[in-house]
């Protein structure tokens, strides 16, 4: 019983603390990318795909892939 | 020891363990960067302010009497003048949709010197030149390898940072649009194998001085090469990113392959320009000597001696609703910048002997 309460406990605590840094990175990061009207630019975490569909639209012209299947293909925003 | 201490340990380990890896976490801007900014005094006023409902891509060019954006419209052009009652014209590149279409013509870019259009196909590869009314059609196909960066050095005549299929990276050439001569750099460049997308940049052409400039996104260098090539001089931006803050990788998805970010591309250099021997940098990293506030509400630019890599000191303007430039010239004394709805042009009065300590 106790075992069991403990492991409750730490999960619940692993959460909130996951929680709570995932936060604060949020607010602290700065996004070249899409900066926010009025707001703290923030970042995004995730896959590389996630990153890659969110990063690769919108205005900056950055390279965001380079395909090497069948043909080489430059993949860059706009 | 009882039962109830060992939770309370698990528990503060825990605690303590979250803080750790939050205190010493790589995030941008939550430490100080370790350098601090000079600024010019009065640099810098605002002059003419234009706003509009397309979605503002790139700056192509730019005369006495106007400036040449690119927006989201495939093909179209806005003429901007510089005298705020001439108001904007809307130019469709001659023969865009043919061409488009017959060749296929994947992330196009564009470039305006009066009253010649450049067209930019880096995949195909290619290069199309037209002139405004149409009397002009002419088009290169180079040699296999995509290209994603270009400066013109003189008619006809540009720099391309283009992908050596050998290298798996893409390194600098010089391709004369009326011989079709391709010569290809050697030593500039450091090769990762990548495609070239963690040593992405911007390339500058500094009619000044004759020398291209190439600034890095994620990391703090600037190279300095002639038009013929050859490597003349390694600069840094202000900051102390000595070290790539991006790291790629092959990634498959769907059985397609390609090299990309695996980490958050973290970028350093955001945008920039040159002129008469000037660097004018826009970085992401805050100074020590700035407040989140200031930082965040301003835009700021480095300006850097590209004799010998000194920085002077910086400008700043204000970030209407927190949004910075995509996209900066500097021309005739004057700093145009675009922003995802307008441009704004500001008069610069530098004195790069003056500025607030």
């Amino acid at each position: 019983m106790k075992k069991s309460i403990s492991v409750v406990a730490i999960a619940a605590l692993l959460a909130v603390g996951t929680a709570f840094t995932t936060k604060s990175q949020t607010g602290g990061w700065w996004n070249v990318y899409n900066p926010i009207a009025g707001k703290t630019p923030g970042i995004y975490f995730g896959t590389a795909d996630q990153i890659k569909g969110i990063w690769c639209p919108g205005d900056n012209n950055v390279i965001c892939a380079y395909l090497i299947s069948n043909t080489s293909v430059v993949i860059k925003k706009p | 020891m009882k039962s109830y201490q060992y939770l309370l340990i698990i528990v503060l380990s825990a605690f303590v363990i979250i803080l750790v890896v939050f205190h010493f976490g790589d995030i941008p801007n939550r430490h100080n960067n370790g350098f601090v900014r000079n600024y010019f005094p009065s640099a810098i006023s605002k002059v003419q302010e234009a706003g509009f409902q397309d979605v503002l891509y790139d700056i192509v060019g730019s005369t006495a009497r106007c400036i040449y954006v690119t927006t989201a419209t495939p093909g179209e052009i806005l003429e901007v003048s510089r005298n705020q009652h001439d108001g904007t014209k809307r130019i469709k590149i001659p023969f865009f949709a043919r061409f488009y279409d017959s060749l296929q013509l994947g992330s196009l870019a564009v470039k305006i010197d009066s009253p010649y259009v450049y067209l930019f196909a880096e995949n195909k590869p290619a290069i199309a030149k037209t002139t405004f009314d149409s009397t002009l059609f002419e088009v290169r196909i180079l040699p296999p390898g995509p290209f994603t960066r270009e400066a013109m050095v003189s008619n006809d005549c540009f720099i391309l940072r283009k992908i050596e299929p050998r290298l798996t990276d893409q390194v600098f050439v010089r391709y004369d649009l009326n011989t079709g001569l391709l010569k290809k750099e050697d030593g500039i460049s450091q090769i990762y194998g990548d495609g070239g997308v963690v040593s992405d940049g911007q390339l500058h052409f500094d009619a000044a001085t004759g020398k291209l400039y190439y600034i890095y996104f994620y990391k703090n260098s600037i190279l300095s090469f002639d038009t013929s090539l050859h490597f003349l001089a390694r600069y840094s931006s202000i900051d102390t990113t000595s070290s790539f803050h991006i790291s790629t990788a092959i990634v498959n998805n769907s059985g397609t392959a390609a090299y990309t970010n695996v980490t958050p591309a973290n970028m350093i250099n955001r945008v920039n320009d040159v002129h008469n021997g000037l660097l004018f940098n826009m970085s992401t990293l805050k100074a020590d000597n700035e407040t989140d506030d200031f930082f965040s509400d301003h835009s700021i630019l480095d300006i850097i001696d590209l004799k010998n890599g000194r920085y002077l000191g910086s400008i700043y303007f204000p970030a209407p609703n927190g949004s910075k430039p995509s996209k900066i010239m500097i021309a005739e004394n004057k700093l145009i910048a675009l922003y995802t709805h307008s441009l704004i042009i500001y008069d610069l009065h530098l004195h790069p002997d003056r500025q607030d300590q």
